[in-house]
């Protein structure tokens, strides 16, 4: 279902109404944006974190 | 006429890109997981012979096939390979094959990002591989580049970094993927409590990966910054502390650990009830157990390091929460054992290899204990029995359950039915080399024989020889594998029902074989969820 490198989509999701053409619904790709931020920033946290908690370990 | 109909659209549908462009400009799921799988499989390779050349040099005492730096520096990128170059994106390779088929997804949630996940790959490969062509040879600290050791190879140490941040990086786009396809693109009416457990270790899998892989990169950064920056992160000589990337590194290693054997609790719990023709025993258990065993994971990582020297209190706490990981493994052992109980078992490779997969990995999970214990520690560590341990977790652990994994969906994949004598002949082979090659390691390490040593004393000579043939011969019978695989894809016969095993349940079932190039186009009607659901 994901477009093909024409950006074409199967005609299985363009007659399937308010899909569009990766057939996800409109609130599926508001989800998706949103979790794919949650988790990058929790990726992110976690790097600068252990940065942070390694510097104020190593010079005591 | 109907059928021929069938045939036409579902020809329409698959309409995909031919030539070089279908590869390097894939946004498909199927090929993209065909992708990974390739590269893991020639990583396996690469990582296989580097393995036989270290069980040639130990073959007896004495030997002088290849210099001590060289040996180093081949067990150093053998468990580098292994670890990031095959297991893990095998894992990842059967995920993209398989999570969107089994969820009633179209695709993975992030596809171009799917894309970018596998092809920065290609590159940490070579870059990691060409440091055995540079100036001072491939690094030789061992896989866990503890510094300050780490940081005395030249030209390769920043190579090895900056191979592990592609890596690193690849694996979070790619946990991020499985994320957000499993969190929002699952089929209506395909609760999380519905979900197959491959899906579900892969989810916790994911959220591992998530959190762990930027403590690595992390942790490598501020090497890199160490040596060539001026920074005293780990180096005592500016007031730092070489140990702090001790706990930094194993606050990662160890759900790293997780991370390559979780998918494979996942396999094995789809393989067992398919050929024992009954429903998982304890889904929900299985589910929880395999959620506990993560958070588990990460207040674990101080039983890598009892030798260091930590306080008593913090050794008590490191070993009680290292024994407490048994508690939720045997849930699942327990689990899958009562799954085959009063079973109507077959014995086709998947299964065989489930079977061994229970038995071999409960070895590696008994000598873990051993090791978990502080005083016993004190004398296992830095041994051949912490080799063997760990071996016997990812060989006949990770490892076979890949191979269960393969031979169970690989008609799926092709439509193609594998040569089930030569799949019986590779399991057979594996499962008796296997355990020639790794058994002995026990002794030897009970014995005080020290890992990571060229050479050694002539009284270890006997048992390293047995490993050694048992190494040869477990390698070469490896072979079988690509073969029958090959041969498969190629001429295998095909495969007329939509599933070739008369126990399988699963959403990934009730599609054609082979499996469409975009499947569920439309999510799964009600009924073939209801059909197709485990649970």
């Amino acid at each position: 279902m994901a477009p093909n490198i024409e950006g074409e989509a199967p005609a299985g999701a363009q007659s399937a109404g308010r899909r569009d053409a990766r057939g996800l619904t409109a609130s599926q790709r508001r989800n998706v944006r949103i979790t794919t931020w949650v988790m990058s920033l929790i990726a992110l946290a976690f790097y600068i974190g252990f940065i942070v908690l390694t510097v104020s370990r190593a010079h005591r | 006429m109907a059928e021929s109909h069938d045939i036409a659209v579902h020809a329409e549908h698959d309409h995909k890109p031919h030539g070089w462009r279908r590869w390097v400009f894939a946004t498909n799921h199927k090929d993209i997981g065909t992708m990974y799988l390739i590269a893991a499989g020639t990583m396996f390779l690469i990582g296989g012979l580097a393995a036989m050349a270290i069980r040639a040099q130990l073959f007896k005492s004495g030997m002088k096939l290849f210099d001590p730096a060289m040996f180093n520096s081949l067990t150093t990128m053998h468990g580098l390979i292994m670890i990031f170059g095959a297991i893990m994106p095998s894992w990842v390779g059967l995920a993209n094959w398989m999570i969107p088929m089994q969820i009633g997804a179209p695709d993975m949630a992030l596809p171009r990002l799917n894309n970018l996940s596998f092809w920065i790959l290609p590159f940490a490969f070579t870059l990691m591989i060409a440091s055995f062509f540079v100036p001072g040879g491939a690094p030789a600290g061992g896989w866990t580049m503890y510094p300050p050791l780490m940081q005395q190879f030249g030209d390769s140490f920043p190579m090895l970094i900056f191979a592990i941040h592609l890596m690193g990086i690849s694996s979070i786009l790619g946990a991020i993927n499985v994320v957000v396809t499993i969190m929002n693109l699952r089929a209506p009416g395909m609760s999380l409590l519905r979900m197959p457990l491959f899906v579900w270790t892969w989810l916790i899998t994911a959220y591992l990966l998530i959190a762990v892989m930027p403590v690595l990169a992390g942790a490598v950064t501020m090497q890199l910054t160490d040596h060539f920056f001026g920074t005293s992160f780990f180096n005592a000589a500016g007031g730092g502390d070489p140990v702090l990337f001790l706990h930094v590194f194993w606050f990662f290693g160890h759900p790293e650990v997780y991370i390559l054997i979780l998918p494979a609790f996942g396999v094995i719990s789809e393989i067992i009830p398919t050929f024992s023709r009954k429903p998982l025993f304890g889904y929900e258990a299985m589910v929880y157990a395999t959620a506990s065993i993560a958070f588990l994971s990460f207040i674990v990582w101080g039983h890598h390091m009892f030798t260091v020297g930590m306080p008593v209190a913090a050794q008590m706490f490191f070993m009680l929460s290292t024994m407490l990981i048994a508690v939720p493994t045997g849930v699942k052992v327990f689990n899958w054992t009562a799954t085959m109980w009063r079973g109507s078992l077959s014995f086709e490779p998947p299964m065989l290899f489930a079977i061994a997969f229970l038995f071999l990995f409960s070895i590696g999970g008994f000598s873990g204990l051993m090791l978990a214990l502080v005083p016993s520690d004190y004398q296992y560590h830095g041994t051949y029995f912490v080799v063997a341990h760990f071996h016997y977790v990812l060989v006949p652990g990770a490892v076979f359950a890949i191979f269960g994994a393969v031979y169970y969906w690989l008609p799926k994949w092709c439509g193609r039915m594998y040569d089930m004598r030569l799949a019986k002949w590779h399991f057979w082979l594996s499962v008796i080399f296997v355990n020639v090659l790794f058994f002995p390691q026990h002794f030897l390490g009970l014995a005080g024989m020290p890992r990571r040593i060229p050479d050694y004393a002539p009284q270890f000579t006997d048992w390293n020889m047995v490993s050694s043939i048992g190494g040869f011969i477990f390698g070469a019978s490896q072979v079988l594998f690509p073969y029958i695989v090959w041969k498969c894809v190629r001429s295998g016969k095909p495969v007329e029902a939509n599933s070739p095993w008369d126990g399988a349940h699963g959403l990934e079932w009730e599609l054609p074989s082979p499996a469409p190039y975009h499947s569920w186009t439309t999510p799964p009607s009600a009924a073939v969820l209801a059909h197709g659901a485990e649970h």
